[in-house]
């Protein structure tokens, strides 16, 4: 019998979307014979779009040495599919900073860790001298996307919910709860939202197996990247919902990535830094 | 009732009966608190890890150089160690199938604390660590109060330091 999510994937139209400027964007982006002035005219349609693709271009991450001002130079440093993955970024940011009921998260709780995540993803990457970094970036900040839709099904079945929270938290990761309570989790999800928006497929798989890097296949370096930026950020605190860390952590994917005890603890004490920086700043 | 909000590896002393000292959204950082109930101060360090460096800029930070520090801070401390009451709260971890230490930061810090406590002669009078859940943890100056909330249970309060109910 198909799942209230089944149903759900099988109409695309209640599947999150971008407003028509991303959405155009992201088509152009995608497309070789689009040239960056067609590009950037129809980005240029959403100020508040392009105000947000320009400051995350500008952060750490793309580690580029003269100040990025407009979407034509952002095109020509960082090329195509940074800018798409960035566009993406920004436009994600409605659905992120939205309150998600199932998961006990208030408005902006979701957004804040997803940037969190994105930051600890960038340090793990350079840390295990993983590349390009700026992807590992929009992964971090992309990987909890799925919660985005599952937020609802959850909410509706809040008490199915506790009933299982209550009965399994001892052997029961989150997700798995999510699997059998919806028969799909948020990472798989998430997977099919970043195909459902065309983005690289590495990025779709870096999502969908942040939760068990070691089934991404090729991409599992990505997938654990994130896995690890993501238990960073649960560690550290940020945007813990009624999931809290009930997550399972896949120490085999970490050892691989060349982690060694004590890694971990260190990459945490920068993202604790660069975190309160950002703090300061927002102030 | 004034709410200060203590942030990633932050610290504050109070002797303001009316304020309140807050970490909202603990995961495996640690709360600790001192209270003075003869001065009626509070300090709460929020402990983000197991260990740092000597001479390190923020010793909030880290549990083995938290305890000194946050002591020198509240000043004015009680004349024997039994009369500080102590709590420490937090220090969750993710559930781990396997055997390393890589990420079991929450662990490590509860027990880097308590040895850390241990060694300047202090004994946790309030000890709730553990588990998968994150932890908010608010302390009334004027009462010594504590209450911890974790969402979808009620609330713990540790009234006056010394034993849990529950509301």
């Amino acid at each position: 019998m198909a799942g209230p999510v089944d149903e759900m994937l099988d109409f695309g139209d209640k599947l999150p979307s971008f407003p028509t400027a991303i959405a155009e964007a992201i088509r152009l982006l995608s497309s070789e014979s689009a040239d960056n002035d067609q590009i950037a005219t129809v980005l240029q349609r959403d100020q508040g779009l392009v105000a947000q693709v320009l400051k995350l271009a500008n952060s750490p991450f793309y580690g580029v040495s003269r100040r990025v001002s407009t979407v034509k130079q952002a095109l020509l440093v960082l090329g195509r599919n940074a800018v798409r993955s960035l566009v993406v970024a920004a436009g994600s940011q409605e659905f992120l900073s939205r309150p998600q009921p199932g998961y006990l998260l208030a408005r902006g709780q979701l957004w804040e860790h997803s940037m969190a995540a994105g930051t600890a993803a960038g340090l793990v990457a350079a840390k295990v001298h993983y590349r390009p970094s700026d992807e590992a970036f929009v992964a971090g900040l992309l990987h909890d996307i799925g919660k985005v839709v599952l937020s609802e099904y959850l909410a509706e079945r809040s008490a199915e919910l506790a009933e299982l929270l209550d009965m399994r938290s001892e052997t029961m990761t989150f997700n798995e709860i999510e699997l059998e309570m919806l028969h799909i989790d948020h990472a798989t999800l998430g997977g099919l939202l970043c195909d459902h928006w065309q983005l690289p497929p590495r990025l779709g798989r870096a999502v969908r197996f942040h939760l068990r890097p070691g089934d991404a296949g090729d991409d599992w370096q990505l997938a654990s990247v994130v896995h690890a930026a993501n238990a960073l950020t649960l560690a550290v605190g940020i945007g813990l919902g009624v999931d809290g860390l009930q997550y399972s952590l896949d120490e085999e994917c970490l050892l691989r990535l060349g982690l060694v005890e004590g890694d971990l603890e260190v990459v945490a004490d920068e993202l604790v830094v660069q975190l309160n920086r950002a703090a300061t700043l927002a102030v | 009732m004034t709410t200060t909000t203590v942030g990633l590896g932050q610290w504050r002393v109070s002797r303001n009966p009316g304020e309140s000292l807050c970490i909202l959204g603990l995961g495996s950082a640690i709360a600790l608190c001192l209270y003075d109930p003869h001065a009626r101060a509070a300090a709460l360090a929020h402990v983000m890890l197991p260990s740092g460096r000597d001479g390190e800029e923020t010793p909030a930070k880290y549990c083995d150089l938290v305890v000194p520090f946050l002591l020198d801070k509240l000043g004015d401390a009680p004349a024997t160690p039994e009369d500080l009451r102590v709590a420490v709260l937090g220090g969750a971890t993710m559930m781990c199938r396997g055997t390393s230490a890589l990420l079991e930061i929450g662990n490590r810090n509860a027990a880097a604390i308590v040895a850390a406590l241990n060694e300047a002669g202090l004994v946790p009078t309030v000890l709730d660590v553990g588990g998968v859940q994150g932890r908010t943890v608010m302390v009334d100056v004027g009462s010594g109060r504590i209450t911890v909330k974790v969402l979808r249970q009620p609330d713990r309060v540790f009234a006056d330091l010394t034993a849990p109910t529950e509301v």
